[in-house]
């Protein structure tokens, strides 16, 4: 399966992001500050291990290609994170926070993959994240209120940069291929976690 | 308190072997033969592949304070892998399927070690980064044929590199039990007999 076969497979999980309340609050800015500030100490724990799954995908990495490719991911994760550092220096957020359970399950799950899995699977595991985030931003950018606090995150999501960055991934999984059935697993396993890392940031609304 | 220049002067021996030879002599001299020194570009291009994948090792277990510098030594070795690449195809080498037994050697020491306990992991990829910068430093001004080479392993954004690494490794070194620090001494004796094995690999003089 191709990855734009896999991302079609699981519009349903997609659309069901973009109509969550979650994403629903951030493009139009009636988003709980609790609910965000939540979500982005948490996404710093995910994204801590974003990245170092990339790392263990270039210690196995097949040739020299593919590892240059995960070198250019691992930086895109860690300017993400960079980013996260400047949200949370202006809202006020603890980066270091207790991981909730819906930001465990995905992170135990993308460095169980990393670290016992091919490579392709762990780009099956780490594709939906990538993107789903890019979709979301192309499908929100044109919707989200002007003065929605959130905008900052929208925009960052629907870059050509990032979506550069999930045309990489994507690139990468379809080079390398891998049984399709497992591939498909890993990638819906990955979009319902996602959706359930919505869900975790929305129930802190007060 | 153990620091990465403590567990190098536990065996000053070694460190010099790694940091001298008559390959490096022959670099600033003139006397290293091309083609001996192709030989050596070739193996040294797979380590620096080699070096990349421990990284990534490392990383895995690294604390999200020093996942910069980390990530910052992977872009210098995947930037190093193209560099080669393009000197490849300048000086027409060989990419070599098998690395030699010395460099093979090292290269099975170096992901082993990247999977140690974190302070002992780093003290050993610093001595990897330090034995590199001073054994070349030992060959400058370099002998024409070889000046660019000598000027590019010697640049001062490797010297600061080394530099923030060491304050990274003497820092996890702070957080270590004696155990790991003996361990951490052995890692760096071990990485300077292998560096010391590599110099010879090609060339002895």
């Amino acid at each position: 399966m191709t990855a734009a076969e896999l991302f079609d497979a699981n519009r349903d999980l997609a659309e069901a992001c973009r109509d969550h309340p979650f994403l629903q609050g951030i493009a139009s800015g009636a988003l709980d500050r609790a609910a965000f500030c939540f979500y982005v100490a948490q996404d710093a724990t995910f994204l801590d291990a974003f990245v170092r799954a990339y790392a263990l995908g270039i210690a196995k990495a097949p040739d020299r290609e593919v590892m240059t490719a995960l070198k250019s991911l691992l930086d895109g994760g860690m300017d993400e994170l960079r980013l996260h550092r400047g949200y949370a220096e202006r809202w006020g957020v603890d980066l270091d926070p207790e991981p909730a359970p819906a930001t465990t399950a995905y992170t135990d799950f993308l460095l169980r993959v990393a670290a016992l899995e091919p490579v392709s699977q762990l780009c099956a595991a780490m594709t939906p994240c990538m993107r789903l985030y890019a979709w979301l931003g192309r499908e929100l950018a044109p919707v989200a209120a002007a003065d929605s606090p959130y905008r900052e995150w929208v925009e960052n999501y629907a870059d050509p940069g990032f979506q550069q960055l999930a045309v990489t991934l994507e690139d990468l999984l379809d080079r390398l291929g891998g049984d399709p059935a497992a591939l498909a697993q890993r990638y819906r396993t990955a979009m319902r976690l996602e959706l359930a890392f919505f869900t975790a940031a929305a129930e802190q609304s007060s | 308190m153990t620091t990465v220049q403590e567990l190098v002067e536990r065996r000053p021996d070694r460190w010099r072997e790694a940091t001298s030879s008559p390959f490096l002599d022959g670099a600033r001299s003139g006397e290293l033969p091309a083609a001996a020194f192709d030989r050596w570009l070739e193996q040294d291009r797979l380590f620096v592949e080699a070096l990349a994948r421990a990284w990534g090792r490392l990383l895995v277990g690294a604390p999200t304070g020093d996942l910069p510098l980390l990530a910052d030594g992977i872009t210098a070795f995947t930037a190093e892998m193209a560099w080669f690449g393009e000197l490849g195809l300048e000086r027409g080498l060989a990419i070599p399927a098998e690395p030699l037994p010395a460099a093979a050697a090292y290269h099975a020491d170096l992901l082993r070690l990247a999977g140690a306990p974190y302070p002992v992991a780093l003290a050993a990829m610093w001595a990897v980064e330090a034995a590199y910068l001073q054994a070349w430093r030992g060959a400058l001004p370099g002998a024409p044929a070889y000046r660019a080479f000598v000027e590019h392993w010697t640049d001062a954004a490797f010297a600061t590199f080394v530099d923030r690494l060491q304050a990274a490794a003497d820092r996890a070194l702070r957080g270590a039990s004696e155990a790991e620090a003996d361990a951490a001494a052995d890692a760096v004796a071990l990485i300077a007999e292998r560096e010391a094995a590599f110099w010879a690999m090609t060339w002895t003089g």
